[in-house]
């Protein structure tokens, strides 16, 4: 009789350690399998977003190939049209907008230029001389502010006017008096353009405010 | 002709760029509001003039999907979605129940796919708003096709202790009919489109066409109604929530 017990205890004992050992190795096993268990749709997200990394790098080629050459092969002529200068400006806000989260923080109205002046299609503005005014928006504005920039080209009764109104980060006042590259553009003018031009420059709290004006005859 | 007006929803930011600078390059269509939170979206969309909605399905923690915003915005859309498989069934269900246009277009929406897709769109929106016509059944008389022009307003009826689900629907041309147990939204489904007809009040739509003056101190519209003998002037109320969408759909006088 004592030997069943003991017999049955054992058997118990031995069952209970097996369920045991299979509650333990199902756990592991249920952990296993979640490892796993990734949602495929999370990757398909992924690989939306990276398509349209992808789609803006090819944007972003076209529009620097485009501006590469217009950099390169236009320089030669020291004077360019309205409309090519325009031309250039749209492809180089198309490729700094690639690196902007914001949508529709660039604005650029052209509203006011005059396509039916003869000064649209002739050569008579410096060539890249509203380069400096984009580079500084984009190197010292404040680009993820929804209403980052906005330019304004005018061209009527033979002046050609740009101006400029970028966000600024409230910590980055510095100083109002321009770099090298404000003074190399005023010295272009000086010798291209004599007398023939108005620049000037201010900024609040909040905004830095640019301005080109010139005669075109 | 001026380009359809719509409105964009995505939640993820890079997607919902990537789509408005596409839709923007295939010069079809203008977006006139996006955003990437339902709330914000439909909120939007209500102070807009969009007559169309591109709508991706899955908004990440968001209290709505983007069937939900179709649902409650009840204007044409196509479902952007990079699950659209998934979600066939319910886009059917949101089709067939519903004379608004439908269609979707699985993720990534290229400019190329954009460029086959939107025109058939564009063409089934277009004769939607043009619709002319809507099939009604009255209190007494089934299946009335009325012409959109001749509505002036549809009003809740005012039953024993508040509103009922009835409906007076007014016209220039004859004397007001009922319309029994029929809600906003399935007068919507049914054809008045919410391009032509504005939301002054919870109890009232007004064709914009037909309404002649807004006063904008105490607040109402005035529109001309036939009463059976003749036109009548009624003042119709505009609650302190529209009165920005009656503005901008008519001069104040």
């Amino acid at each position: 009789m004592y030997r069943k017990l003991t017999k049955e205890r054992k058997s118990k004992d031995q069952l209970s350690a097996e369920k045991t050992k299979l509650e333990t190795e199902n756990l592991l096993l249920q952990a296993k399998h979640l490892q796993f268990r990734l949602q495929p749709h999370t990757l398909n997200n992924v690989l939306a977003s990276l398509k349209a990394v992808a789609s803006k790098l090819n944007r972003g080629m076209d529009s620097l190939s485009d501006t590469l050459d217009y950099i390169l092969y236009k320089g030669d002529e020291h004077y360019v049209s309205v409309e090519s200068e325009l031309e250039f400006i749209n492809r180089y806000l198309d490729l700094n907008d690639l690196f902007l989260t914001e949508i529709d923080s660039v604005k650029l109205n052209d509203s006011e230029v005059d396509k039916a002046s003869k000064f649209y299609k002739d050569q008579c503005i410096p060539h890249l001389i509203t380069a400096y005014f984009l580079e500084n928006a984009f190197k010292h504005g404040d680009i993820n502010h929804p209403e980052f920039l906005e330019i304004k080209v005018l061209l009527s009764n033979a002046v050609f006017e740009m101006r400029v109104v970028n966000r600024i980060k409230t910590f980055n006042i510095r100083a109002k008096s321009g770099g090298i590259g404000q003074k190399n553009m005023k010295s272009r003018l000086d010798l291209l353009l004599p007398d023939r031009y108005d620049m000037q420059f201010s900024c609040n709290e909040t905004e830095y405010h640019s301005m080109l004006k010139i005669n075109l005859i | 002709m001026s380009r359809l007006k719509v409105a964009v929803l995505d939640d993820s930011k890079l997607l919902l760029k990537e789509l408005v600078t596409n839709l923007k390059a295939t010069d079809l269509v203008q977006v006139v509001a996006y955003s990437t939170q339902s709330e914000e979206f439909i909120e939007k969309v209500k102070s807009s003039d969009a007559e169309a909605l591109l709508l991706d399905i899955d908004l990440a923690g968001d209290s709505m999907s983007g069937l939900d915003v179709a649902d409650y915005l009840k204007m044409p859309v196509l479902f952007v979605s990079g699950k659209t498989p998934k979600y066939v069934h319910q886009i059917e269900e949101h089709n067939y129940n519903s004379e608004i246009p439908v269609d979707h277009l699985s993720k990534p929406a290229s400019l190329d796919r954009l460029k086959r897709a939107l025109p058939k769109f564009i063409q089934q929106v277009e004769q939607y708003t043009r619709q002319t016509s809507i099939r009604l059944d009255f209190a007494n008389s089934k299946g009335n096709l009325i012409n959109l022009d001749d509505i002036v307003y549809v009003e809740t009826e005012q039953g024993k202790g508040g509103e009922s689900g009835n409906k007076r629907i007014h016209f220039r041309n004859r004397p007001f009919e009922r319309l029994i147990d029929l809600s906003f939204p399935a007068l919507e489904r049914a054809g008045l489109s919410k391009h032509k007809f504005i939301q002054p009040h919870k109890s009232y739509r007004v064709n914009a066409e037909r309404i002649l003056s807004y006063d904008s101190t105490s607040h109402k519209i005035e529109v001309k109604s036939h009463n059976g003998i003749g036109q009548i002037s009624v003042q119709i109320p505009v609650s302190e929530n529209y009165r920005k969408l009656v503005r901008s759909n008519i001069k104040s006088t």
